[in-house]
Formats: C-alpha cells, structure tokens, sequence
C-alpha cells in the first residue's frame, strides 16, 4: 500500500481553532469554579444539634470508660454504668428520630431499617443535591461541545511529533471517518476531549490553589458525588450498645487506692 | 455575664505587664475574672495601653485582646469603651457576615446597660422607668435580650440555610443539613446564663439541664449547676454535678477541692452514711493536694475531715472503708492528719491564709490538733 503523503496544515488552524478551542476551555473552567464558589456554603462548623447530642453522649461514655479511675470503688462505677444503660435504652435514643409510636414500635422489632428511615430522610435533598451538581458540570460542556462540533467539525486541528499505531485513531480522530489518515493527526473535538481530561496543569499555573484545583478536575471528570454519612454504617444504636458493652466490662482501678501512701511519700 | 467574685483563694500580687503574652493568657484563660475590683482596673488600664501604642498584631491577637478589654470595659463599667469596642469588633468582620460571639458580646453590653433602648429613651421615659418594679423590669431586660438573641439566630440560619440549598457542591443533604436555631450553641448558651440574672433560680436549674441534655460535656455548665444545686441546699445533686466534672477533668483539683468539701456538708447534713462520706471527703482532699500542693483550703478541709472521722465508733460498729481494712487506716490517718496540720501551719505562717474569719477558724483547729 502506498505511503499516505502528509498532508500540509494551514498555519493559521494554530490561530483560529486549536488556540481558540483551548482558551474558551480554560476560561469556562476557571468561570464555572467560580459560579460555582459563590453558591458553596460558608464552612461552618456548626454541628446540627442531634447530631451534636449523639457525639457528646458517645464522648462521654468513651470518657467514663478512659477515666474510671476517678471512681473510688467498682460498685460506684457500676451504679453510673445501670443508669446509663436505662438512659440509652432503644426507645429513649429512637425518639429523637421518630416521633411516630407506631414507626417506633415497628423500628423496635427490626433495627436494622433504622438506616432505611435515615436514607429516607435524605433522599429527598439528596436527590436535589445531585441534580444541581451534575447540571453544573453537563451543561458547560454540553455547550462547549456543541460550539465545537458546529465551527469545527472535521478539521484537522494539529499533527502530533510522534508516531502513533493506529489505535489511537479513535481518540485522535474522533468524528472523522477516514481510514487512510495517519494516526498522529488529531481532530478537533478530540483536542476538546484531550483538553477536558488535561487541563490540570494549566489550571494549576493559572490558579496556583491546589483545592481548587483538585475540585475543577474532579467537576470535568464527573466523579460520583458521595454518599451521605447517615446512609450506611453501624445505627445510633448498634453505637451506644457498643460503648455499653465497652462500659459494662471495665475493671476499674480506681488512684485512690494508694492515695494515702502517695500523698505521704510526696510531702514528707 | 462573668461577675467579679474577689475570691479569698486568689493571688495576692499581681504583676502587670502590659506585654501580649501577659495579656492573650488573661483572655485565655479568664484568670481576670478572679482579680479584685482595683487589680481588674489595673488591668482594665494596662489593656488600654497596650492597645494604642502597638500595632504589630496579627488579626486574631488583635481581636483577642480587643475581647479582652471589652470584657474588662464591662466588669469595670466603662460602658462607653466597651461600645466602641464592640463596634471595632464588627468593623473587623465582613459586613455581610453574621457572628455567634459578637451577638453575644452585645447581648453582655446590653445587659451592662440595662436595657436595649436606654440611649434612646428621654428624661420622661425615664421617670416612667422608675415607677415600673425592678421585677418588671428585669422580665423586659430579659425578654428584650431573648429577643435580639433570637432575631440573631434566625438570621444567621436562614442566611446558612439559604446557601446551603443554593450549593452545587455541598455535600451535606437531608434534614440533618438543614440549620436549626438550636444548632448555634454558643448563643443558645448565653440565653441559658441570661436566666441566671433574670429569672427565678428553678427556672434557671431548669434552663441548665436542658442545655447539658445536649451539650453534656461541657464541665463550665456542670460546674454551674452543681453551683445552683449548692445554693438550693440539694447537696447530692450537687455532688453528682461535681462527679461528672470528675470524669471529664480528672486533673481539675479545684474541683476536687469543691466536691470534698461539699462531702464535708453532706456529712453534716447526715443525708448519706457517715463514715463513707467523711471517708470519700479525704480520699478527694488528697487527690486535690496531691494535685496542687499549694491549695491551702484543701488542706485545711483535710485537717478537718481527719479531725471529724469516727474511727473509734466504726470499729466499735464493725464498718469497714470501700479501700482499706479500717486497722490500715487509722495509722495513715493519724500521719496525715500531722502532715497536714504542718502544711496549714506553714501556709499560715507565710500569710497565705488571707481572710480573718478562715483565719480564726484555722487557729482554732491547729490547737485543737495540738
């Protein structure tokens, strides 16, 4: 077969196409960061307070476990220990949740739709979350997209310096359907296509801000957002029963059984 | 609102130093709360130096100290300080912003004032202001603080809410995301205080473990109604509020110090079984001595609670200690007793012991000792 001879490129693509096409990438990659910054919700770090009340009460059975020695005798601690258990019972630690007695009692014979009720709760916002994030991200490259493909379509943007086996046609050359063409040409909306997945560095330069960074790439790649914390994991109450089964077999050893021969020995 | 308490335990000298470090520790730790009234001026005055000759502070030690001396232009009523304090304050926020703390710090000035319309009101107004009962008015003074404490909350969380449903990148969804009034803890804490000034004391016991429902560890609140409890003579209440301090601050000897000495109440008030509560009382004095050797009050409570336990009695009854054999004990608490008596003597004889009624008191235990 005979050698394709290669073919000559108006200098002016560089100009009108290739330069264009990577600018206007640029550009709105930069712009929607920064539409997308001004909606972003201040970083607060208000904890809601349900959620507040869970950790607290965790942290302060975690604590009585880690400072047990400050009770003098293990039947002080254990006493502590019976009024906690009555205190995190299913029901007293479900109500915060469920204010329905009947969704209640249905919860009680099958805990384990407790993470059912939570992702239901979500579902609704999380739905909405989702939806707004991915229109953020279809619809700028939708547009790009489109504009390429209606200036630039079948044009050879660039040759690569390198040869390439013709496997990369189909990324090189998408949307051209010509057999014979070497593989190192590449065609307009695969330089979008390159742009997309490539821009990092360019945006790192620009920007000089690695989170930022980091969130346009994550944007153009489209990574699935991720699920909400309350979704999955161990229940409210699988947590609390484990702490009280951590609490119920605490040996203490109490500092106040040699205190007499310390305090003593200290000032003698 | 912090209150000056000139208490007896605290330091007789104190160097000013009108550097920052001296100055960020004070906000730091609020050691000013415990000065005297001319020592808090002294501060007061030291502060205001310090703010108009330096100007190499970074944001956060400026706002620090400009605290500082709001807190101390409060306590030591100079109410005008204090506003243009509050108003530099604000000046160093973004104008769009709402603050928990600064809500907070003008909920204090309005307090101070007396009123959220006092610059306001004429001379009539005033008059009429008179006739009206200090219990009315207290109720309006509080209820007006609730309120623009609450118009506060509510702006910060429809602003917070608002953007957290205009995110395209928030993470949080659900109910749970969506803010509450109850979330901003900090205001919520300070509406819980306002009570202790305003409302009646079940009221604000009531208002106190509501907040520790949520907030349960937080030791400054248990401390508070453990406090209130004590004042209310419920005394094993208070205990189980000083034991919960216990737990979260084992090494808060002045808290050792408190619980001790109200086992030493407790024993009085013969609500629980004597030896046991006299017994727990030593055990804590010498863990708030072994702790600080310098707190010269748990020493003296320990000089006491060694004189008042019935040893001979509880080996006549047969009732033995959670720790010892009652025979291990009697020898340990005959050295202590003599350790201590020492230590008080010293103390003494350094003029640490500072109040004259402690002071008799002290006397008359040594020589009884003796």
């Amino acid at each position: 077969m005979a050698a394709v001879p290669e073919l000559l490129l108006d200098p002016a693509i560089k100009i009108w196409v290739l330069l264009p096409i990577s600018i206007v990438m640029v550009l709105v990659g930069i712009l929607r960061n920064n539409v997308t910054t001004l909606f972003l919700s201040p970083k607060r770090t208000v904890p809601n307070v349900r959620l507040l009340k869970e950790q607290q009460h965790l942290g302060l059975l975690r604590t009585y476990r880690r400072n047990h020695h400050v009770f003098i005798s293990q039947s002080d601690f254990d006493e502590k220990f019976d009024l906690f258990k009555k205190e995190y019972e299913f029901d007293n630690l479900m109500r915060h949740y469920v204010a329905d007695p009947e969704k209640l009692q249905k919860l009680k014979e099958n805990p384990n739709d407790f993470n059912t009720v939570m992702s239901d709760l979500s579902s609704g916002d999380m739905m909405m979350q989702m939806l707004k994030g991915n229109l953020a991200n279809y619809i700028p490259q939708t547009v790009i997209m489109y504009w390429v493909n209606f200036f630039y379509k079948n044009y050879i943007v660039m040759k690569l310096p390198f040869n390439l086996t013709n496997n990369f046609k189909s990324m090189l050359q998408s949307s051209m359907n010509m057999i014979d063409l070497d593989a190192s040409y590449v065609s307009a909306i695969s330089w979008y296509f390159v742009n997309l997945m490539g821009l990092s560095s360019i945006y790192a330069l620009v920007l000089n801000d690695n989170e930022m960074v980091t969130q346009i790439t994550q944007q153009t790649t489209q990574q699935q957002q991720p699920a909400p914390p309350t979704a999955g994991g161990p229940t409210v109450d699988q947590l609390f029963n484990s702490e009280l089964e951590g609490f119920k077999i605490t040996d203490i050893k109490s500092c106040f059984t040699t205190i007499h021969d310390r305090v003593l020995e200290k000032y003698q | 609102m912090p209150i000056v308490n000139p208490s007896p335990r605290q330091p007789i000298v104190i160097i000013m130093s009108s550097n920052k470090k001296y100055l960020l520790n004070q906000y730091k730790t609020s050691q000013y709360l415990n000065l005297s009234p001319p020592n808090l001026l002294q501060l007061f005055n030291s502060c205001k130096v310090f703010l108009a000759t330096t100007n190499k502070l970074s944001p956060l030690e400026r706002q620090s100290i400009l605290e500082l001396y709001f807190y101390l232009s409060i306590l030591t009523n100079h109410d005008i300080e204090a506003k243009s304090t509050l108003q530099k304050l604000k000046e160093s926020l973004p104008l769009t912003s709402k603050s928990e703390k600064l809500a907070v710090l003008e909920s204090y000035y309005l307090e101070a004032i007396g009123s959220t319309n006092t610059s306001s009101s004429t001379s009539q107004e005033k008059k009429d202001a008179k006739q009206v009962s200090s219990s009315k008015k207290q109720e309006t003074i509080l209820k007006e603080l609730e309120e623009y404490l609450t118009q506060v909350q509510t702006l910060i969380v429809n602003d917070e809410n608002k953007s957290r449903a205009m995110s395209l990148t928030s993470q949080q969804a659900g109910p749970l995301s969506r803010m509450t009034t109850n979330d901003l803890r900090t205001i919520v804490k300070r509406k819980v205080a306002l009570h202790k000034s305003f409302s009646s004391i079940d009221t604000y016991v009531n208002q106190l473990i509501d907040f520790l429902q949520v907030n349960t560890m937080d030791p400054f609140t248990w401390n508070e109604l453990g406090q209130t409890y004590h004042k209310l003579g419920e005394l094993t209440k208070a205990h189980s509020c000083f034991m919960e301090i216990a737990v979260l601050q084992p090494l808060n000897y002045k808290n050792w110090l408190q619980l001790a000495d109200l086992e030493v109440e407790l024993f009085y008030s013969g609500d629980l079984v004597a030896f046991n509560v006299l017994n727990d009382s030593i055990l804590h004095y010498l863990r708030a001595v072994e702790l600080c050797e310098v707190l010269v009050d748990a020493w003296i409570g320990l000089v006491v609670a060694l004189k008042l336990i019935p040893v001979s009695e509880m080996e006549k009854s047969g009732v033995n200690s959670k720790l010892k054999p009652l025979e291990d004990l009697k020898g340990k608490y005959d050295q202590l007793l003599k350790l201590a008596a020492k230590k008080v003597n010293k103390f003494v004889e350094l003029g640490l012991v500072t109040d004259d009624k402690k002071l008799n008191s002290v006397k008359a235990v040594l020589d009884d000792t003796k």
